[in-house]
């Protein structure tokens, strides 16, 4: 399994796409640089809890655009890992030595995920780094930090895990298009469940907006990851009293996950891979 | 046995494949598995190595059942269509598989396979700048990597010029000489009439024809015998006993029914007063013998 996943690693470290999603990359935390020094330039005189709002305002924009790179990077990574190399006849030559399919699969996710950590870990905290270095005043804790970042990755892992699913038994193809028609699925249920929480505390219908996310939720639950990070990322020490008003906004969690629905996110990534493997493990190559 | 097969099929959806497949390969052979295109030979061979899943029927490959990677170490299999990642060069291709090997210090046998498949030199470029036969040389050195017991090979020499050719089947011997037992899975009869001891023929995913080579290559009860000058009415004798007797320059060639037939044949040649030359059992060619075979399929 240790030379699947270095060999994964490697691979990764040698597509183009990579550099491109570098450079990309460079170019939106510059521009977001950008955007956020025009904005702090401009807070004086601003109550210190309406600065505190719009930073947290921010800092979701940024994520929220992250997460979609991030996504994109799982997808591009993913997809192809199994059927591409079924497909190209990589795998002939693998699966013929003295290891077990599984370890594989393993091998692979390991791989995947390792540098999509290091790239979440990179934008996620390049993302929080900027705003305080430009003038953002907002006390994040440590424990903030890091549960905030933990769960905003196990969102990309999930789909992760769905799209190693779909490798494991379609084409690379069929295998992106399945997993960017999911992933998108979540984003826009996850947009109708904030805009129907907006609805309900202004005392509209919002109720199927609401519930038209959960659904979506259940297909891939990526959307309601996020909002969970970025309201873990906001419950900042001692201001508990102003959570509500940090989670106000379309990026944010207004509407948060119930913890069936956490339990539910955890065990996803379980079954899919276990699933991936069973596929894998019985399919003809 | 190092390799057997009882009613071994693959099928797909019901159909192509390989069907109720009986074979048995001895160790130290080279075994060649012939057939056309799509008759099942790499189906065959992608079951043995565990690619694809029996639909029923067992196999034991060096005396493990197929869903038992323990042997797999000492198995080597080159893929007739298969590509490595072409951002690594050949050298990296090979570290890694012996990576997957699980060899201790594979550095050694790199170098002693690259060399034995002539690749010493070319090592460091990109596989991705290999040209076909040099992928298949890399194939093969992948495959070797083990000092394999049993060696799969699957159209091995289908992107090698002569020369090529004529190596790897240099390195089949060598194999064979070191107890090796090596599976040649080819549609390249004259390769196999050359380097195999024992052959299999499948056809519509059967197994048709199947023995030693020299066993398949004889002719049951064909003679053939270089004569001198047919003296008196010699022919019209034999065709009497022989109704199938010829006589083309200078070969007398005929069938008989048993053993028995062969003594009593010389005398009347000798009684005649014809010279008798050369005596010996007649042999197809492997090309007669499969389009023989296929005909009689059709």
């Amino acid at each position: 399994m240790a030379e699947i996943l270095k060999c994964t690693l490697k691979e990764m470290l040698n597509k183009k796409i990579l550099l491109l999603i570098l450079v990309l990359t460079a170019i939106f935390l510059a521009l977001y640089g950008f955007g956020l020094r025009e904005i702090y330039s401009q807070q004086e005189g601003v109550e210190p809890l309406m600065a505190m709002a719009a930073t947290t305002q921010l800092v979701s924009i940024g994520l929220y655009f992250a997460s979609f790179i991030i996504a994109l990077l799982v997808i591009v990574a993913a997809a192809g890992t199994l059927a591409g190399d079924i497909e190209s006849g990589v795998m002939q030559a693998m699966l013929v030595k003295p290891l077990k399919r599984w370890e594989v699969v393993a091998g692979k996710f390991l791989g995947i995920g390792l540098m999509v950590a290091g790239y979440s870990a990179f934008l996620f905290f390049a993302i929080i780094g900027l705003n305080l270095a430009l003038g953002a005043r907002i006390p994040f804790g440590s424990a903030n930090l890091i549960t905030g970042f933990l769960l905003f990755l196990l969102g990309p892992y999930l789909l992760m895990a769905a799209t190693m699913w779909g490798s494991s038994r379609f084409s690379t193809l069929n295998a992106s298009i399945m997993a960017v028609m999911l992933y998108g699925l979540a984003m826009v249920g996850g947009l109708l469940e904030q805009v129907g929480a907006m609805l309900e505390q202004a005392g509209q219908e919002g109720g199927a907006l609401v519930h038209a996310g959960i659904i979506s939720s259940l297909l891939l639950p990526t959307d309601i990851l996020f909002r969970k990070a970025t309201s873990t990322l906001f419950a900042l020490p001692g201001m508990e009293l102003f959570t509500g008003l940090f989670a106000v906004g379309p990026f944010q969690g207004i509407s948060q996950p119930s913890p069936w629905m956490l339990a539910y996110a955890g065990g996803y990534a379980v079954f899919f891979l276990s699933l991936t493997i069973k596929n894998f493990g019985a399919r003809d190559i | 046995m190092v390799i057997e097969t009882l009613d071994l099929t693959k099928q797909f959806n019901g159909r192509g494949g390989c069907h109720e497949v009986n074979l048995e390969v001895g160790s130290g052979k080279i075994f060649g598995f012939l057939g056309p295109n799509g008759a099942g030979k790499s189906t065959l061979v992608k079951t043995l190595v565990g690619l694809l899943h029996p639909t029923s029927g067992t196999a034991r490959v060096l005396g493990k059942p197929l869903w038992d990677t323990s042997n797999k170490q000492k198995i080597g299999y080159l893929p007739e269509n298969f590509k490595y990642y072409d951002w690594m060069s050949g050298l990296d291709v090979l570290r890694f598989h012996a990576g997957l090997y699980k060899m201790a210090r594979p550095k050694a046998r790199i170098i002693a396979v690259l060399d034995m498949v002539g690749l010493t030199g070319q090592e460091k470029k990109r596989v991705g700048a290999y040209s076909k036969g040099m992928q298949q040389r890399l194939g093969l050195a992948a495959a070797l990597l083990p000092a394999p017991d049993l060696l799969f090979l699957d159209e091995p020499t289908s992107a090698l010029d002569p020369v090529g050719r004529r190596e790897i089947r240099e390195i089949l011997r060598s194999l064979r000489r070191e107890g090796s037992t090596v599976f040649l899975n080819s549609h390249l009869l004259s390769e196999v009439e050359m380097v195999c001891d024992d052959a299999a023929i499948i056809n519509k995913g059967r197994i048709i024809a199947q023995g030693s080579l020299a066993d398949l290559l004889s002719v049951t009860g064909a003679i053939e015998a270089k004569i001198g000058p047919p003296s008196g009415n010699l022919l019209e004798i034999l065709m009497v006993r022989y109704p199938s007797v010829k006589l083309q320059e200078g070969c007398l060639s005929l069938r008989v029914k048993d053993r028995e037939d062969i003594p009593e044949m010389v005398k009347i040649i000798m009684a005649s007063g014809t010279p008798l030359y050369e005596l010996r059992p007649a042999a197809n060619s492997l090309e007669d013998l499969f389009v023989n075979l296929l005909k009689g399929e059709k």
